[in-house]
């Protein structure tokens, strides 16, 4: 009898539940970033995939509960573009949810390996 | 999707797609500081990467709806009867109005009156919010595909319906004459105040088509900042 197959969505499950940090994460990397460069960002960390339909309203809920402040940054050519920073409650939010993470995958890996 | 063709994608014009979003995000509610600034996250991102809008956000109502909850039959219930008292208030006023003599004088109200509003409060209060909202949010699911009974259609065939029904109705009720019943009995000034009010209340409510949106992203400025902006440096409009 052949093992069931592992779900398909299975890590773009755990990716929704820690999106936010991961976000919070590539912001702290870049200093700032506009929405397409964040995207490039995380595809550099492996988190390659994501569509701008799933981060941005991420960024504007991070932006509501004032972890991440926006500023438009006009260009030498083009249209003025959007700019994302980290703000302190978002560095404190990061700090946090990192010790959060290694602590849950700590105990996530003990109790897989049995 | 019901009564969609599965053609070969489409490329969606990102113009179109931001003013399906911003529709979405209207009635629902959201600030319109908000649906400025996620339609110009839009138009950045399709700018940077060329991708097409619906590949990388979704369906325009998918895509609204990870913003804010869409509006619930209840909110459109509720807009349609506010909408409805408005324009019965307001095309109430018109007798009123268009009748001469001393403003304190009492105009009555008959039912022919009543009745020939009917028409009016249907086109400008009740098919925006049923007919207009579904063919709205249907081309929100939509779009880059093409629906297989056209927008035009549609609304056609609704308003002939709509004309047939009325006048059966018509042909139903008794025909009074100048002996109508008289409905309500009240001074021509308070028929006109309230019809004002009415008018107000009825373009003051947004249905998600107003305001348009500029073709390029760019922060939100008010239109006092923007006059001052033209006042001072007439260029900018041309630049902006």
């Amino acid at each position: 009898m052949s093992l069931p197959a592992p779900r398909a969505d299975r890590e773009s499950q755990w990716l929704k539940g820690v999106l936010d940090l991961a976000v919070l994460a590539a912001l702290a990397r870049e200093g700032s970033a506009y929405g397409y460069g964040l995207l490039r960002s995380l595809a550099d960390a492996e988190l390659g995939g994501l569509k701008g339909g799933t981060v941005y309203p991420v960024l504007g809920r991070l932006e509501d509960e004032g972890l991440v402040r926006s500023e438009w940054v006009t260009g030498g050519a083009g249209p003025p573009r959007r700019y994302f920073f980290l703000t302190a409650g978002g560095r404190a939010a990061l700090d946090e949810g990192r010790a959060g993470w290694t602590s849950f995958a700590d105990r996530m890996t003990r109790a897989l390996e049995g | 999707m019901e009564g969609m063709k599965p053609l070969e994608p489409m490329h969606v014009d990102v113009g179109v797609y931001c003013r399906l979003l911003a529709q979405q995000l209207r009635l629902a509610g959201l600030p319109e500081g908000r649906v400025v600034e996620v339609v110009h996250d839009v138009l950045d991102h399709v700018r940077a990467t060329g991708e097409d809008p619906v590949e990388a956000f979704g369906q325009p109502a998918d895509y609204a709806a990870r913003w804010v909850e869409p509006p619930t039959v209840w909110d459109v219930l509720r807009h349609l009867a506010v909408q409805g008292v408005a324009a019965c208030a307001m095309f109430g006023a018109m007798p009123a109005l268009v009748t001469g003599g001393s403003w304190t004088r009492d105009v009555g109200v008959t039912l022919d009156d009543a009745l020939g509003t009917v028409p009016f409060v249907v086109v400008v209060a009740v098919l925006p919010w049923t007919l207009d909202l579904w063919l709205t949010r249907r081309a929100a699911r939509s779009a880059g595909r093409r629906s297989a009974v056209p927008d035009w259609v549609v609304r056609g065939a609704v308003i002939v319906a709509l004309m047939v029904l009325f006048g059966w109705g018509m042909s139903l009720l008794p025909d009074h004459g100048p002996e109508s019943p008289t409905l309500l009995d009240a001074p021509r000034w308070l028929y006109v105040s309230v019809g004002v009010a009415g008018a107000c209340v009825l373009f003051r409510q947004d249905r998600g088509q107003s305001s348009g949106l500029p073709a390029a992203p760019g922060p939100r400025r008010s239109r006092w900042s923007r006059l001052r902006r033209f006042l001072t440096d007439p260029d900018s409009n041309a630049r902006s």
